[in-house]
């Protein structure tokens, strides 16, 4: 709860309507992230806001099984997310925000090829302190580099 | 009402719908903001009626020209973040022959007074167009901080622009006060 900026306790339909994005939509895209040859989820990663004049998506991404983290998913699964959003959506841009504390996710992040925008100071009161949050993003040129298109290998 | 010395801000009636209607279609108005498709008479209206319901998250007030006595744009706190003390301003001239004279400015300082004086809220915030100079130069007198560029984050007129995050923070709006 401390690192996703969630203050009030979430209930099961809430979680319900979430998870159930309709596809017609075409608004998010909300995946379950199970380790190869595994089928219980660890955690969860979406693309949501996804605008489609702009050619943007907000990314965010959950392992909520903490004896999984440090283990590499996250960035395993953001750089499939970061593909198939700029080679499968075509889109031009993906964004997200992330507590200035969370530090391994903002690793996990940069090494996933997001790049730091910027920082809302005091953009979140969390644990009786007041935190920045931290702005990244990832542009298609970015990620293809100047040639379009992905290499084949 | 919000006072300002040169404008004041005011629930917006039925009778405004109109005219804010006239001036989202206006392209050089438009081109600012984040409006796409022509936007008709009842979607404004529907608009206008959705903002009447009480909102402890969502206030949009007209701003009124104290010389002319005209509505000369709008003002919204848009999602107050109770939690987190946060809110999101946006600000509209959309009489164009007002532009340039320092009324969207005072419009603006008289409603961070009363973000922080009276709704008690520790920052407030505001996305801009990085092509929107003439804007950025009136948050920055009223003392809002450059927090963040995102990168092409808009399509407008053939080309990705930039759009510039500035925050300014109860701290700084008190320290400021004492300056003066």
């Amino acid at each position: 709860m401390d690192i996703t900026g969630i203050a009030l306790p979430v209930c099961r339909s809430s979680i319900i309507e979430m998870a159930s994005c309709d596809p017609s939509s075409k608004k998010a895209v909300r995946l379950m992230i199970c380790p190869k040859g595994e089928e219980i989820p660890i955690g969860t990663a979406f693309l949501f806001n996804i605008d489609w004049i702009n050619r943007s998506a907000e990314y965010g991404i959950i392992i909520g099984s903490k004896e999984h983290w440090s283990g590499g998913h996250g960035e395993d699964a953001t750089k499939a997310v970061i593909d198939y959003a700029f080679l499968s959506l075509g889109l031009n841009r993906l964004y997200l925000s992330s507590s200035s504390i969370n530090k391994m996710a903002i690793m996990c992040y940069k090494n996933s090829g997001f790049i730091e925008e910027g920082l809302l100071r005091e953009g979140r009161y969390c644990n009786g302190k007041r935190r920045d949050v931290v702005l990244m993003s990832i542009l298609r040129r970015d990620h293809l580099g100047k040639g379009e298109g992905a290499s084949d290998d | 009402m919000i006072e300002g010395k040169r404008t004041f801000l005011r629930a917006l009636e039925r009778d405004d719908v109109e005219r804010m209607q006239r001036w989202i279609n206006d392209p050089e108005v438009k081109r600012h903001l984040v409006f796409t498709f022509p936007l008709s008479y009842d979607q404004e209206l529907s608009w206008y009626k959705s903002k009447q319901l009480p909102s402890e998250t969502e206030v949009v007030l007209g701003i009124v020209d104290r010389e002319t006595n005209r509505h000369i744009g709008n003002f919204g706190f848009h999602g107050i973040d109770w939690v987190n003390s946060v809110v999101e301003v946006g600000i509209i001239i959309g009489e164009k022959d007002f532009w340039s004279k320092g009324l969207g400015t005072d419009a603006m300082r008289a409603a961070l007074a009363y973000a922080f004086n009276t709704l008690n809220i520790n920052r407030v915030f505001l996305k801009v167009y990085g092509f929107n100079k003439r804007a950025i130069r009136s948050y920055e007198k009223c003392g809002f901080n450059r927090e963040a560029l995102l990168r092409e984050d808009v399509f407008k007129d053939g080309e990705y622009h930039d759009t510039i995050i500035m925050g300014l923070l109860r701290s700084e709006y008190n320290m400021k006060g004492a300056e003066e």
